[in-house]
C-alpha cells in the first residue's frame, strides 16, 4: 500500500500490509495509482460521452487518450459537483497545448520541479495534491513523479488540479471563475506579462475552437 | 594573357557554382521533409532536425491555420533578443516565475517565440547562459516553433508568435522539452514521422 507523504517521508513510500483494514480517520478521499488504474479499467470503456475525435494535427496521438479524458472528466465532475460541469473538449484542448499528446514530455530535466506528462504536472503540484494539511481540503491524490509518466495517472491528476486552479481563480477574481479563467490560472497566465498571457491563451483557444466544430 | 571578357566569364562561372552549392545543401535536407523549413537554413540544420518536426505533429505546408506542426525559421543572431520576462509574481513557495521569450525583428516581420510555461527565474537564467554560449560568434540561429498566430502590425509589419520548441546554431541545440534535440528520443517512442 502507498503511504501518503509525511515529514519523515516527504515522498511517501510503499509498504506491505497483510489482512489490514485501512483506517481513514479524516474521512477524506485519497486516490492512489492502483485505484486510478482499476477505475479506468473497469469503468471507462462504458462511458459514451467523448470529446471531439479529431486529432488536432497530432496524427496517431491526438485521439489516443479520449477515453481517459472522458472518464476522468466525468469522474471529477461527479465527485466535485461544479455548477457548470467541465467540458471534455476543454481538457483535450489543454492536453494538446501542454504536451501535444506526448505522455513522456519533461520540461527542463535539470530542474527537479519540472512539469511532466500529458498535462505537464509539476512536482510542486504533485505534493500539494497529496498533502492533507495543505491548501487542498479533500479528494487528494498520492502519486510519485514516475507515476505521472503514466497517461492515466497524469490525466486524473491534471483534471483534479484544474478544478483546484478554478477555485484559486475564483478566489482571486471574487466570483466563480469560468473554465477559461481556470485554464489561464493552470497555465500560469496570471504571472505572465499581459501580451504573453494573451498569446498562451490564444493557442489553447485555437485548439478548443477546432474541437467545438464537432458540435456544429 | 586572358582577355578581360574571359576573366569575367570565369569569375561568373565560379560564382554560379558556389551559389548553387548552397541550394544543393537545402535540397538534400528538404527533399525528405519538405515542409519543416521556412526559408534559408545557413547550413545549420540536417535531415534529423527536419524529421523531428514530423514526430511532434503531422507534416503540413505552412499556413496561418497550421498550428500543430512546428517549423524552422533561421535568423541573424544579432537580430534575436532573448529575455527571461517576469513581473515579480511568485509561486506559493516564493519562487519568482519567468518566461523564456525570444524576439526577432527582420525586414517586415517580427517573430516572437514563447515558452509554454513559466520556469523559476534561476532556471531561466541558466537557459539564458547556455543561449549566450551557443550564439557567441555565430552569425545565424535557427528557431523551431509551432505557430500561435499571425497579426498585422504597424505599417506592413507581420507579427508572428510561436510556441518555442528549440533553437540550434552550428555550436549546438537547446530545447524546451528534454530530449527534443535528439531524433533518437523520438524514435524510441515510435515516431511515425521518420522516413527511412
Amino acid at each position: 500500500m502507498q503511504v501518503p507523504p509525511s515529514k519523515t517521508h516527504p515522498e511517501g513510500y510503499v509498504t506491505t500490509r497483510h489482512e489490514h483494514c485501512a483506517r481513514n480517520p479524516s474521512g477524506k478521499d485519497q486516490l492512489y495509482p492502483d485505484e486510478i488504474q482499476e477505475i479506468a479499467r473497469n469503468v471507462f470503456s462504458k462511458i459514451k460521452n467523448r470529446p471531439c475525435s479529431i486529432d488536432l494535427g497530432f496524427k496517431g496521438k491526438g485521439s489516443k487518450y479520449d477515453d481517459l479524458i472522458s472518464g476522468w472528466t466525468q469522474y471529477w465532475n461527479d465527485v466535485l459537483h461544479p455548477n457548470d460541469p467541465l467540458d471534455l473538449n476543454v481538457v483535450k484542448a489543454l492536453v494538446a497545448s501542454e504536451s501535444g499528446f506526448k505522455p513522456d514530455e519533461l520540461a527542463d530535466k535539470k530542474n527537479s520541479n519540472s512539469a511532466r506528462g500529458l498535462m505537464q504536472i509539476t512536482n510542486a503540484t504533485r505534493k500539494i495534491l497529496g498533502d492533507e494539511k495543505g491548501e487542498i481540503k479533500d479528494h487528494y491524490l498520492t502519486v510519485t513523479k514516475n507515476d505521472l509518466n503514466d497517461p492515466n495517472v497524469n490525466i486524473c491528476t491534471g483534471i483534479r488540479w484544474l478544478f483546484h486552479k478554478r477555485d484559486l481563480a475564483s478566489s482571486k477574481l471574487g466570483h466563480q471563475a469560468s473554465w477559461l479563467e481556470a485554464i489561464g490560472e493552470y497555465k500560469g497566465a496570471s504571472t505572465a506579462p499581459k501580451k504573453r498571457a494573451d498569446e498562451l491563451m490564444a493557442r489553447f483557444q485555437e485548439k478548443l475552437n477546432e474541437l467545438k466544430k464537432c458540435l456544429q | 594573357m586572358p582577355s578581360i571578357g574571359r576573366i569575367v566569364f570565369c569569375l561568373l562561372t565560379v560564382g554560379i557554382v558556389l551559389g548553387a552549392a548552397h541550394p544543393l545543401h537545402l535540397n538534400s535536407v528538404t527533399k525528405k521533409y519538405p515542409y519543416a523549413l521556412l526559408g534559408e537554413d545557413y547550413q545549420i540544420l540536417d535531415a534529423a532536425d527536419l524529421a523531428i518536426s514530423g514526430c511532434i505533429a503531422e507534416p503540413v505546408p505552412f499556413s496561418e491555420k497550421s498550428t500543430s506542426y512546428p517549423y524552422w525559421k533561421c535568423f541573424q543572431t544579432k537580430s534575436v533578443l532573448f529575455e527571461c520576462e517576469y513581473n515579480g509574481m511568485q509561486d506559493p513557495k516564493g519562487h519568482i516565475e519567468a518566461w523564456i521569450v525570444f524576439e526577432t525583428t527582420s525586414k517586415n516581420e517580427r517573430n516572437t517565440y514563447l515558452a509554454r510555461r513559466a520556469w523559476y527565474l534561476k532556471d531561466c537564467k541558466k537557459f539564458e547562459a547556455r543561449w549566450k554560449e551557443l550564439v557567441s560568434n555565430e552569425t545565424h540561429v535557427c528557431m523551431l516553433g509551432s505557430l500561435i498566430r499571425v497579426e498585422n502590425g504597424p505599417g506592413e509589419t507581420k507579427l508572428a508568435s510561436w510556441v518555442f520548441e528549440k533553437y540550434r546554431t552550428r555550436k549546438g541545440c537547446e530545447s524546451y522539452f528534454d530530449g527534443h534535440c535528439d531524433l533518437k528520443h523520438f524514435v524510441k517512442s515510435d515516431c511515425v514521422g521518420v522516413k527511412r
